[in-house]
């Protein structure tokens, strides 16, 4: 086919035959790359009917098997408290998140450079860090002897119950919340702020008619996520319901202390419903928000402002950061202080007493999540790159399972695994495997979330030129994904392991007592009244996350989003 | 002929966007498919690329059909946005198809040397794109898509991304090219004035399908279809006669009479339409109140009538070429 140019005019070397040879190699390695392209393509297919799939048709399967009718009717009666429960924690945790995730996004919009840079390094410590944090240093500050309530104040305070719970869990779901808000403003059209600024508007009304309403999708957005995970979340209420009950913490019980899988699955699947309702509602927005006017991109804007509402959202934010200052201080000094005879000083005894209670789970936390990290990152680009760039529609349907695990309550997932790994032949019980491979495919969607964003900046016809010049589809993999995302797959691949580093919610379900993780070392010493120990657990984590999430943004070179 | 386009059309769900097309070329020659957006003559060319599936037809070059995918086809496509690997420097985007056919690497260096040359691009090979302007990230382009000796040479719009001067200095540096490589071409444009120098043969396309074929001079003059007329060049409105081109007609200078039996329409200038090298004029005849345009050079012996002047228009004598 691609013959030296016969005329002796123009073209190069007239009746050189330079590409000869070149049908051959381009035909022999076609047929290599295509058996490649395939394999690829299968995994991908193949992982996502095992490994997502089956677990949940399993759960389903399990929830409602040898269950008439009545019995399901009697099973959400009985649980219609737990029910009660959980919705209430969830509509009470989402409003407040919601409230102070606003201000804090408005206030941030009309700072300058360095308190943004403050509020936003704050908030990243926030999401990196283990999810009950939170709780564990409420109880470090307001339990029966906490710092403030007992040490500074002499009080004996109950920080039990609801009020705990609503409050923990909001101040752990702040930071989401506000990075989704943050990253929509940061998009907004500068242009419809400057021309309500030249029309007049004060700084309230520019919150009031134009800030505002370009969160609408947005703020849609973090609310649902918001809900679905107070929902999902059982590691809080369990340390700080104290008696009061939601349907995630029951689940764990029913579980874990007793063993009834039929009932954790009942409860589970409960549990289930509100979140899909509320996914449905999240994708919606998501896409609205998704197509929302855009900017050209903000360069440097020097928005400021004064007014009533920004002076509200400011205070609550410095609320927050106080809050987080002492979250954070607290644990520290949990970690490396002790009280002795009414006198405060550091130490490390803790540091010498974990060792009898942290093992190897630690190390073993860092393996898991370094491979389920690499992996899940891997996948979300080669399914970015089949989705978009090889634009093969079927693999929308792979996302759309493999998104599954992000949507469900962790306990959902966990319990589902359980239930589908148990038998021969696929029996991965009691395995690192099945860890490994829970973790993964919870944080594929992430990866391919990012990797999708990574991919859509890149022009298609860069694709076409390398086919158009011989290339394999594969090569496009090679030459024009890789090299234009490796920023955002490094970025991926270093949020993946944080992400690994701190989930509880299913791996609690599938972890041997001989091969615990961190998280639930640390959760055990919650539960187990030893808060000196949990802190400096709690500190280690919160510093490999740390360290990891710098090494990441250094690398990547991207920006705090 | 060495390609040849048979009953071609292109489908894409419910709408047909390339209707029974048919394209019969010479080698060597520079084609190119000029229409409105929308026509159909970007999609014709991914189908000749190999990246646009066809519902029916056949294309055979140089004899043999097409039905391979895009990297099998011996054809290369410059893309409307170049689409230049960024991560690579000029050189090892130039080289990228010969890398793909394990062509040795001191043999790249040689036919690199040499393109760069050619495309007057020499001691660029170490440069990035994005240090590159338009017209030599254009060269690169082609230079990339032509080292690979393709058989057909696919241009998608390659100047519409440059300003208005780069464009016009840019198109007789592609018919060079062309010429000097003797590589069979299809271009894609919708504007006219590229059109008509750089196409030995210019297909002009209307919602998918081919509405003429020829040489520039041939559509202009003597256009068979009414689009052909409306589309390219100015048309004169006036309907009573034949439609004509505005450089049709003239004005009758002051002191002037009309030949005896020749045309003469009164009129009052209505528009002053400056145009750099020419000038229009929208007049509205006083016989019927219909309108006629008309262009004058912009020389000294224009006669330039102000808006509302009255004027005498006659024909301007002579055959077209």
């Amino acid at each position: 086919m691609l013959r030296a140019w016969p005329r002796g005019a123009g073209l190069f070397y007239p009746g050189e035959r330079i590409f000869n040879s070149s049908e051959q190699i381009l035909s022999r390695r076609q047929r290599w790359l295509g058996l490649l392209d395939k394999l690829l393509i299968l995994i991908l297919v193949v992982s996502a009917l095992l490994f997502v799939l089956w677990p949940f048709v399993a759960i389903f399967y399990e929830g409602v098997r040898e269950q008439s009718s009545e019995q399901l009717w009697e099973f959400i009666r009985s649980s219609r408290g737990l029910i009660r429960n959980s919705l209430t924690v969830a509509a009470l945790t989402t409003s407040l998140t919601i409230l102070w995730a606003l201000a804090i996004s408005i206030t941030l919009f009309f700072a300058g450079p360095r308190l943004s840079k403050l509020i936003r390094a704050l908030l990243t410590l926030s999401i990196i860090s283990p999810p009950f944090v939170a709780a564990l240093s409420f109880i470090n500050l307001f339990g029966r002897r906490g710092l403030i309530t007992y040490r500074l104040l002499g009080l004996r305070y109950n920080p039990y119950g609801l009020q705990g719970i609503v409050l923990m869990e909001t101040f752990s779901f702040i930071s989401l919340a506000a990075m989704i808000l943050m990253a929509r403003l940061r998009d907004i059209d500068q242009s419809l702020i400057d021309s309500a600024r030249s029309l007049g508007a004060n700084t309230n009304q520019v919150i009031r008619d134009v800030i505002l309403p370009q969160l609408r999708s947005a703020t849609l957005v973090a609310i649902m996520l918001t809900f679905i995970r107070s929902l999902a979340d059982f590691s809080t209420p369990t340390i700080i319901g104290g008696s009061y009950s939601v349907l995630a913490t029951e689940a764990y019980l029913s579980f874990i202390s007793r063993g009834d899988l039929q009932r954790a699955t009942g409860l589970n699947l409960l549990l289930l419903l509100p979140s899909l309702l509320a996914m449905i509602v999240y994708m919606r927005a998501y896409r609205q928000a998704n197509s929302a006017s855009h900017g050209v991109g903000r360069r440097q804007v020097d928005n400021r402002g004064k007014g009533t509402f920004l002076r509200i959202a400011q205070v609550l934010t410095i609320v927050f950061l106080v809050a987080m200052v002492l979250q954070y201080g607290s644990i520290f000094l949990q970690a490396f202080g002790k009280y002795s005879k009414g006198q405060f000083f550091l130490t490390l005894d803790n540091l010498y007493d974990s060792k009898n209670h942290i093992g190897s789970s630690l190390w073993r936390s860092v393996g898991y999540s370094l491979l389920s990290g690499a992996l899940a990152s891997l996948m979300g680009f080669l399914l970015a790159y089949y989705l978009h760039l090889r634009k093969m529609r079927f693999m929308q349907g792979v996302e759309w399972i493999l998104t599954l695990p992000y949507i469900v309550p962790g306990s959902f997932y966990g319990i589902a695994y359980i239930l589908a790994f148990r038998d021969p032949p696929l029996k991965l019980t009691g395995t690192a495997a099945i860890v490994i491979l829970n973790m993964l495919f919870k944080q594929v969607p992430l990866a391919t979330k990012l990797a999708s964003a990574g991919v859509a900046g890149i022009e298609p016809s860069l694709g076409d030129s390398v086919r158009d010049l011989g290339g394999h589809p594969l090569y496009i993999f090679k030459d024009v994904l890789l090299p234009q995302t490796l920023p955002t797959l490094l970025l991926c691949f270093f949020r993946s392991f944080t992400a690994g580093m701190t989930t509880i919610g299913s791996i609690i379900f599938l972890v041997y007592p001989q091969r615990k993780l961190a998280t639930m070392v640390l959760f055990d010493l919650i539960q187990s009244g030893k808060y000196g120990v949990a802190s400096f657990l709690a500190f280690v984590i919160t510093l490999i996350c740390l360290l990891v999430e710098l090494v990441a943004r250094k690398l990547s070179g991207v920006e705090a989003d | 002929m060495f390609l040849e386009i048979k009953d071609l059309s292109i489908k894409y769900q419910d709408f047909t966007a390339v209707k029974h097309f048919d394209l019969f070329l010479e080698e060597g020659t520079f084609a190119c498919l000029l229409g409105p957006s929308g026509c159909g003559k970007t999609t014709l060319l991914r189908a000749l690329g190999g990246f646009v599936k066809q519902a029916s037809g056949k294309i055979y070059l140089a004899g043999e059909e097409l039905t391979q995918p895009p990297e099998a086809r011996p054809i290369a496509t410059v893309f409307q946005s170049y689409a230049l690997f960024p991560h690579m420097t000029v050189g090892a985007n130039i080289c990228y198809g010969l890398r793909l056919r394990k062509v040795p690497r001191e043999r790249q260096a040689e036919l690199l040397r040499d393109m760069l040359m050619r495309v007057d691009l020499e001691g660029y090979g170490d440069k990035r794109v994005h240090e590159l302007s338009g017209g030599e990230q254009q060269r690169v382009a082609l230079a990339r898509s032509l080292i690979i000796q393709p058989r057909l040479l696919l241009l998608d719009e390659p100047l519409s991304n440059l300003d208005a001067k780069l464009r016009v200095s840019l198109r007789s540096e592609l018919k060079q090219i062309q010429e000097d490589f003797a590589i069979t071409t299809i271009m894609v444009t919708h504007d006219q004035d590229e059109a008509f120098e750089l196409a030995d043969h210019l297909v002009l396309m209307y919602a998918g399908e081919k509405v003429e074929e020829g040489r520039g001079q041939e559509l202009y003059s003597w256009p068979q279809a009414a689009f052909t007329r409306e589309f390219l060049g100015e048309s004169s409105f006036y309907p009573q006669k034949a439609p004509e081109r505005p450089e049709a007609w003239r004005f009758l200078k002051p002191h002037e009479k009309p030949a005896p039996g020749q045309l003469a329409l009164d009129a009052v200038v209505e528009h002053c339409i400056f145009q750099g090298a020419v000038i229009y004029y929208d007049c509205k005849l006083t016989a019927d109140d219909s309108r006629l345009r008309l262009m004058e050079i912009n020389s000294p012996e224009a006669c330039r009538p102000p808006v509302g002047r009255q004027v005498t228009i006659i024909k301007r004598q002579g055959k077209t070429a």
